[in-house]
């Protein structure tokens, strides 16, 4: 099942102000407290602040000082909060690319809140290692004191949401419950570490977000209809401007990759049933929401990571034809669509997918935010505030507008158009 | 921060945080969490603000909680280190961050 290392955190800090001061108990805080201080000196090490040496590195050195130092001197024991601190601080690793200085501040605050709740449950007789949990005490509290003055904003703190999959897990789509799972194997696949993704895979991640963003907007129970609706017909127009490009990807291929799967296994689970059977079970109605916020993501690193990539990199190619007349490709133009006259799409040719792209973000931000609010634990809070926070900028509500009317203008143009034989490549 | 620098002294600071949340709380633009929270962070302080009176549009309830959360980030370690205090602090960064 997917996690996300704001889960992890809450599940430490829950288990930790349960737990009671056992011998046992203390080793696997102790060594949890070790998990949390390689966390933070990793945090501090790739920057907490614009300036070096600001107040909060400091204050997070000394915290992660005191964490490892006192993971020294303890006694080593393995159990529940030792492997949430283990899997914390590993999943820090997989979020590193997405991080930016500010996020990775408000994870610092909840390292914080965690090395807390662990070293409160060593306080105890006095021993070669109290001086290092007092001193842990002391320094998770002047970091949250410093949290206190610069409290980390909505949007940055969505970093914690971000879904992690759950290793070697093969998708079929059987369940709504592999949902989750899927929908962060898309979103690691399209981001910024992972290798660039091809026209095909795109067009399958795309699916993906339609098949998800048009359950989600059936969730909406408010009286007013917003642009919601709007969303999944925004994702099928991406795929219909991405019909001219391709890179070598669109032909028979003998193994789909696991991302491919996993926005197969999506789209299989969403629609094994009509939509009014499917979301009258909680548990798809929870898979659905929770997979909504993170469709403007999805969006988001299509936009500024595999569509910019393409456009650097020149990796498309499309038949002039297909693409907006320039004078230096006459010559290919009229040479129709045979094998001359197929030229290599720059980014000023790639500009219908960065706009198709960016209205589908909006709308799937106006999908996200419209979900019932009667959250289920687990549920991506964070990520839900991020998505309010952006559509309340005073730009966005001039920008959804325009994204509506062009979504609307593309569901008129689909109703309008012929269907018949296309043009085979 | 010198303590003589700051406007308040470490009672006034958090009478003024408390006041904050509270409005907050009953903020016509809060949302459920956020007021839940804040109102949290009021009770966890432990001073009776007593009946808030009507509370404009602006400033929102995020700047009133980032106001609160500034009188008790600038207290001396000593008045921040008490539990009360690092409660409200935590409930406060969480009605922050809470859904609209």
């Amino acid at each position: 099942m997917a996690t996300s290392l704001g889960q992890l955190l809450d599940d430490l800090v829950d288990v930790a102000q349960r737990s009671g001061r056992t011998p046992s108990a203390q080793a696997d805080a102790a060594t949890g407290l070790g998990h949390v201080g390689r966390a933070l000196e990793h945090l501090r090490q790739d920057g907490l602040a614009s300036e070096s040496g600001h107040r909060r590195e400091r204050d997070v050195a000394a915290l992660a000082t005191g964490c490892i130092e006192l993971a020294r001197h303890a006694p080593v024991g393995e159990g529940r909060m030792a492997e949430l601190s283990a899997a914390a601080a590993d999943s820090l690793a997989v979020l590193h690319a997405h991080s930016t200085v500010s996020s990775r501040w408000a994870v610092a605050v909840g390292l914080a809140d965690a090395a807390h709740s662990l070293a409160a449950v060593l306080v105890g007789p006095e021993g070669e290692a109290s001086q290092w949990v007092h001193q842990t005490l002391r320094w998770s509290l002047v970091v949250q004191q410093d949290a206190a003055l610069e409290p980390p904003a909505v949007s940055d703190a969505a970093l914690l949401d971000r879904p992690l999959p759950s290793p070697a897990n093969a998708l079929v789509g059987t369940s709504v419950a592999e949902v989750p799972d899927a929908v962060a194997v898309i979103l690691q696949a399209t981001g910024a570490t992972a290798p660039l993704p091809t026209v095909a895979e795109v067009l399958a991640y795309c699916v993906s977000a339609e098949t998800i963003t048009s359950l989600a907007q059936r969730l909406d129970k408010s009286p007013t209809r917003g642009s919601g609706h709007l969303a999944a017909p925004a994702w099928r127009a991406v795929q219909d401007v991405l019909r001219p490009y391709d890179d070598g990807s669109r032909r028979p291929h003998p193994d789909a990759p696991p991302s491919v799967l996993a926005a197969g296994a999506v789209h299989r689970a969403l629609t094994s049933a009509p939509p009014e059977q499917l979301l009258a079970r909680p548990a798809a109605q929870e898979a659905v929401a929770a997979a909504a916020q993170h469709m403007p993501t999805l969006a988001v690193q299509l936009l500024y990571r595999t569509v910019r990539s393409w456009a650097d990199h020149g990796s498309l190619v499309a038949f002039a034809r297909d693409l907006p007349p320039r004078e230096e490709r006459v010559a290919a133009y009229l040479r129709g669509y045979q094998p001359g006259g197929m030229v290599r799409a720059n980014a000023a040719d790639l500009q219908p997918v960065v706009g198709a792209l960016h209205n589908a973000r909006l709308l799937s931000l106006s999908v996200a935010v419209r979900v019932d609010d009667t959250h289920p634990p687990g549920f991506p809070h964070r990520a839900f505030a991020a998505n309010q926070e952006m559509l309340t900028r005073p730009a966005a509500a001039g920008a959804l507008d325009a994204a509506s009317r062009e979504a609307a203008r593309q569901v008129l143009l689909g109703r309008a158009r012929q269907t018949g034989p296309t043009r085979s490549r | 921060m010198h303590p003589k620098d700051r406007a308040h002294t470490a009672p006034e600071a958090v009478v003024l945080a408390a006041a904050l949340l509270a409005t907050a709380a009953r903020h016509r633009l809060a949302s459920r969490s956020m007021a839940l929270h804040s109102l949290t962070a009021c009770m966890a302080l432990g001073v009776p603000t007593g009946p808030v009176p009507p509370v404009p549009d602006h400033p929102g309830p995020d700047v009133l909680i980032t106001r609160a959360l500034r009188e008790l980030g600038e207290l001396d370690f000593e008045d921040f280190a008490k539990p009360a205090v690092v409660e409200a602090a935590r409930h406060a960064r969480r009605a922050l961050i809470a859904v609209r």
